[in-house]
């Protein structure tokens, strides 16, 4: 479990969600005056509260009486959340849809972490995932020793978090092949693992509380798309790529100090910086600036996840190769590999938009100017 | 949570402002439009109060209507309809075409009425109990800021939106994020619709008129006075002393029925109301529909869901609200899987159970249509709402609106040009379409009998955008062809058919003036358009307006004379060749237009010039006007038209142009005037493949352009064309091939079949097929077939060489 994984003294890189917020999860957790569904931590509400954040609440933290701030973690439609919860709460399990980088493992953590108090209990899914990964699989040597006993028996994590009504988290689902994904049928509708190898004790029952949130990348969608079984048993939650400039703006502010925290980097994304990499990663998305002027498309989804991605490299660039501060040109030398992928013409789009829009900015605005003549030395002209 | 931060909302004034109105002798209702539970609190409150007199926020031209409104023989959703046309240009927005063309400016206005409209069951309960209604609110007509002299290019402000001011207030705006309200439609729901602590009718009054008060204090008064809130309320709170003062009525004796925003007009306000200006004024009840009335359709005072509200209200206080929202479920999904979506009654479970959830999670007592909405997507959409939800969303639509229609008792008389329309329609035998909501096939042959005034009369109707007519097939130039003197029309009755015509009222008292009028008018607004006036001129005379023919052809003359636009002059040049053929039967000498056409013809190959490097959005638009010019001339048998003037100037924008779809239109047009050869024409496809590869992958552009062209010249030389695209093909990568696709399968796709299998006989034959009899069809991929094909090759030359 997170906790135990903390208690062992040594420093991570990254903790679990239900480590991070740990004060947040236990402020809600004791304000906390609704009805729970049965072994959740929180109840719907304040699973809600702790997603969406934006409010303080008062707790008793480390012994003492004190306001904790909950921080949002989601900024997107806040109906999508509420969606998900429900569905969490409910028959049927939780299929988060949408592009690469709009968050959707982000968001099945937090939930994991807030209803119950775990999002460790994760299956990656991969062309290579087996049965035993989603079910389980046996100690061979000791088998060989004894025979299949229950204290033989590996539990996936499929089957932990029925064991104790946890939440599964099954990653990129639609990577795994149809038979893998089929063994979610049984389990989503009987709630139970057979385990035929023990006849006395061949059934494990998901004990209330139990549930699935898988995650899709729409762009895998028709790689090994879920049966219709499976669909019927799933909600599907499609989350969209940011559409609000602000909101975006925001997002890669506060996930990138976030990261840059984990690093121990004092320095920060300026709010100004922030918003020339939203602009810039909004206006090729869109292939429209926002003076009217349409621009190519590249193959590749520029994702907000992506545009942290850029914010923190070019962070780590500047403070290690650079002059310590954050400007225009550090962020044009690390946007090439967020845009250019697999694609070489993708090049053009990012050459188009030096021309078309970077320059004209960069008369009047000194970020512009420092990011237009950064793309020059990365992106020349033909 | 942190209150909202509003410090210029002060509770005690907004207290003092409620109490005051609340506690007023006059009895004040505020109401919003189409709200089920608003019209059964106001219901129960007229029955109690019994007063003698309702005044009712709606058109006051409109008030001798009510009766008809509560007529037993009307049925919602019908609406008080007025139109007015400014005959004296008071307003100042008369179009300015030029001297002697004034067209009065017309404005027209609908107030929807729904069996659940607080306005309309204010009518109905008033009538019920005997006690009259009085309409307070200021024509429409009167709101439009009359412009100063020489600004006559602003447009006139578009119509209110009655709850803009509501909705852009600090208060509901703090409101509404504080409780995650995505709309307004969803916080009215939730407060006031569904809300349980406003089932008590005062509580609901006073609640009402709170959030009111605040959202006033907290809206913007620029809003207010731009908006005529002001001027309105200015009109109604003097109609009301008024209407008491002429009544001899006690304010206790009265009731007011208006949005809940006017309940604090100010009542100390001197300034007069707008003056009503003076002109034409028509008002009328007319049918209306469930979908006219949702938002969907565009109508300021929309309904979301006219259906969904409906059942609300039929079923009544106290009514099972639960049962009601899982039929409405069932519905919905009863509609997608006619669509074709795969959802079943355990969808229809799961949906309702999400709903009932959502709304326990958003603190809502009973779920609403956003829960439902939000839950239909969850539980039945999977995947993108945008990409896979379509079918869904058509289907909540679809059970959302309904599709009802409404009838207006015959006892309302009918406005002239409405009684003249059903006059013809008896005259001319055409009633049948009015009694029966099926389409009705007519056909009319221009010669014999009445065909003449049928199809001048049904043209008229066509024109006038009224949607009962429809020409299937036109004489000599329908979509379908048909001969020079029939015509097939299709007509079927729909609930628009009446509010048009009583929009057409405002240019005439008949069908055939109304014509006339907007005929006139458009001719005013396009006289400088040689394909819309040539257009106007044609159907002066499929519309049998002889008067009319004369000052279209003037100004069709002019417009050919100055207009600069190729494609513009090519429709024109098609119209006047159509109407030519219809004048035979129309006693109009056919040589009267020749001189027409030559001078349309010349002026269209000048303007080729400009044609040459248009813009995408244009080029197919100029290809087909280049078809047209050329037919007119291939088509000439007075031998008027100068040929080497087209080829001139095809040639001359071939040189010029520096569009690679164009370039291939022009010489494809060479052609298929057989200046050019098609060995010259495919020539210069073949000349391509010598480009280098960043210019080769236009080729297909330019072949999609040929071929757009000339069709029937280029397949004359089908050789040539096939080798010319063979070393096309030959000579690009992979790549480059790829970026040429769609246009040259755009550019085959243009071919018919026939042809198409001709061009494939010959890369057949190009390619060593020496009988057509040797093909079979594939059973796998090209691709397969190709690798099979090489194998098989691979193997005849090893046996070969073996001695098989």
């Amino acid at each position: 479990m997170a906790d135990e994984q903390k208690s062992d003294g040594r420093e991570r890189l990254r903790e679990p969600a239900e480590v991070r917020y740990r004060e947040e999860l236990e402020a809600l957790a004791q304000a906390d005056d609704q009805e729970r569904p049965e072994n959740w931590r929180l109840s719907p509400r304040s699973v809600l509260t702790y997603v969406v954040g934006g409010v303080t609440v008062e707790a008793k933290v480390g012994g003492r009486k004190r306001a904790v701030p909950i921080t949002t973690k989601f900024y997107g439609d806040r109906s999508i959340v509420e969606r998900a919860i429900v569905t969490l709460a409910s028959e049927r399990a939780l299929l988060l849809l949408g592009d690469p980088g709009t968050g959707k493992s982000w968001l099945s953590e937090h939930l994991a972490a807030a209803i119950s108090g775990n999002s460790t209990l994760t299956i990656q899914g991969t062309a290579g995932t087996t049965e035993e990964q989603v079910k389980y699989s046996w100690n061979i040597a000791r088998v060989i020793a004894e025979g299949p006993t229950p204290a033989n028996l590996i539990p996936a994590p499929t089957m932990v978090a029925m064991r104790s009504g946890g939440l599964l988290r099954f990653e990129e689902i639609t990577r795994c092949v149809p038979d893998v994904q089929d063994a979610l049928v049984s389990i989503l509708s009987d709630k139970a693992i057979a385990v035929p190898e023990l006849p006395d004790a061949n059934m494990v029952w998901a004990r209330p509380g139990f549930n699935v949130i898988a995650t899709a990348n729409t762009r895998d969608q028709g790689v090994n798309e879920l049966s219709a079984a499976l669909k019927r048993r799933f909600n599907y939650i499609h989350i969209p790529v940011v559409d609000e400039a602000k909101t975006e703006v925001q997002i890669v502010q506060q996930r990138s100090a976030e990261l840059l925290e984990r690093y121990r980097l004092p320095m920060e994304v300026p709010p100004r910086i922030a918003e020339l990499i939203a602009t810039v990663f909004r206006e090729i998305r869109d292939g429209q600036s926002a003076e009217g002027v349409s621009l190519k498309q590249p193959s590749t989804t520029l994702s907000t996840a992506e545009a942290i991605g850029v914010a923190v490299e070019a962070t780590l660039r500047a403070t290690f190769f650079g002059k310590k501060k954050l400007g225009g040109g550090d962020i044009a030398r690390n946007i090439v590999g967020s845009i250019v992928k697999e694609d070489l013409t993708d090049l053009g789009a990012l050459r188009e938009y030096a021309t078309l829009v970077a320059k004209k900015r960069a008369v009047k605005d000194p970020d512009w100017d420092a990011f237009y003549r950064g793309l020059q030395e990365v992106v020349p002209g033909k | 949570m942190s209150a909202l931060p509003l410090p210029e909302l002060h509770e005690a004034p907004v207290r003092e402002a409620v109490e005051r109105v609340l506690s007023d002798e006059l009895h004040w209702f505020p109401v919003r439009h189409h709200s089920p539970r608003v019209a059964r609190h106001l219901e129960a409150a007229i029955r109690e109060r019994k007063p003698r007199v309702v005044f009712v926020e709606g058109p006051s031209e409109a008030t001798d209507l009510v009766r008809f409104v509560v007529h037993p023989r009307t049925r919602p959703p019908v609406a008080l309809y007025s139109s007015f046309r400014d005959d004296h240009d008071v307003l100042g927005l008369s179009d300015g075409a030029g001297p002697g063309e004034r067209v009065p400016a017309r404005l027209a206005a609908w107030y929807p009425l729904l069996a659940y409209s607080p306005e309309y069951v204010a009518m109905k309960t008033a009538s019920a109990i005997g006690a009259e209604v009085e309409l307070i609110d200021l024509p429409h007509a009167a709101l439009v800021r009359r412009l100063p002299a020489g600004a006559e290019d602003a447009p006139p402000a578009p119509p209110p939106d009655p709850e803009a001011a509501l909705v852009e207030s600090r208060f509901y705006q703090g409101l509404a994020e504080a409780a995650g309200f995505r709309s307004w439609d969803q916080a009215w729901d939730s407060l006031f619709e569904f809300g349980d602590a406003v089932r008590d009718r005062e509580t609901f009054r006073r609640e009402l008129a709170t959030f009111c008060a605040a959202a006033r204090a907290t809206a913007a008064p620029e809003r207010l006075a731009a908006d005529g809130t002001r001027e309105r309320e200015r009109f109604m709170w003097r109609a009301i002393r008024a209407g008491l003062e002429r009544r001899g009525l006690r304010p206790a004796q009265a009731m007011v029925v208006c949005g809940g925003f006017h309940l604090f007009l100010d009542r100390e306000d001197q300034t007069p109301p707008p003056d009503i200006p003076a002109g034409t004024w028509l008002t009328s009840v007319v049918p209306y529909s469930f979908f006219r009335v949702s938002e969907l359709s565009g109508y300021g005072a929309g309904n979301r869901a006219p259906q969904f509200y409906q059942s609300v209200w039929e079923l009544g206080e106290g009514g099972d609200l639960d049962e009601l929202l899982a039929r409405h479920v069932v519905a919905t999904l009863k509609r997608a899987r006619r669509a074709g979506e795969m959802v079943s009654s355990a969808d229809a479970i799961s949906v309702a159970q999400h709903a009932r959830m959502l709304a326990a999670l958003r603190q809502r007592g009973t779920p609403i249509l956003d829960d439902v909405h939000d839950a239909l997507f969850t539980c039945c959409c999977k995947g993108s709402p945008e990409r896979h939800g379509g079918p869904l969303r058509e289907a909540i639509d679809a059970t959302d609106i309904g599709s009802r229609i409404g009838a207006v008792t015959p006892e309302l008389g009918r406005l002239p040009l409405v009684a003249d329309f059903h006059e013809q329609l008896v005259r001319l035998e055409l009633g049948e379409v009015i009694d029966q909501e099926k389409r009705i096939t007519v056909r009319i042959d221009r010669r014999e009998g009445d065909g003449r005034s049928r199809s001048a009369f049904l043209h008229r109707l066509a024109f006038l955008k009224v949607p009962l007519v429809e020409l299937f097939e036109a004489g000599g130039a329908g979509p379908t062809g048909g001969t020079l003197f029939k015509e097939v029309w299709r007509l079927l009755w729909s609930p628009e058919v009446e509010p048009t015509l009583v929009e057409c009222a405002l240019y005439g008292d008949t069908i055939e003036t109304a014509s006339l009028a907007r005929l006139r008018e458009q001719l005013a607004q396009h006289a400088d358009q040689a394909g819309l006036t040539a257009q106007r001129l044609r159907e002066a005379l499929e519309m049998d307006l002889p008067t009319l023919v004369d000052e279209a052809e003037r100004a069709c003359r002019a417009a050919v004379a100055t207009d600069p636009r190729f494609v513009s002059l090519a429709t024109g040049l098609r119209h006047i060749q159509v109407l030519r053929r219809q004048l035979v039967y129309q006693q109009v000498r056919r040589e009267r237009f020749d001189d027409l056409v030559e001078q349309c013809f010349d002026r269209a190959c000048f303007a080729l010039g400009e044609a040459a490097n248009a813009p995408d959005a244009e080029q197919e638009h100029i290809v087909e006007a280049l078809r047209v010019v050329a037919e007119t001339l291939l088509g000439d048998e007075s031998g008027a038209l100068d040929r080497d003037v087209l080829v001139q100037h095809v040639r001359g924008a071939a040189d010029a142009s520096q569009v690679p779809f164009l370039r291939g239109a022009f010489l494809g047009m060479l052609a298929e005037l057989r200046v050019a050869s098609p060995e010259d024409t495919s020539s210069a496809l073949a000349a391509w493949a010598r480009e280098p590869p960043e210019r080769m992958v236009a080729a297909g552009e330019f072949l999609d352009g040929m071929l757009a062209a000339s069709r029937t010249s280029l397949l004359l030389g089908a050789d040539h064309l096939v080798n010319a695209v063979d070393d096309l093909l030959a000579a690009a990568d992979h790549d480059a091939f790829l970026v040429m696709l769609p246009r040259l399968r755009s550019a085959f796709g243009r071919l018919h079949e026939r042809q198409r299998q001709t061009l494939a006989d010959r890369v057949a034959q190009r390619h060593g097929l020496k009988e057509p009899e040797q093909l079979t069809r594939l059973s796998t991929s090209v691709a397969a077939g190709v690798l099979l094909a090489r194998l098989d090759e691979r193997a005849g030359r090893i046996l070969s060489e073996w001695g098989f």
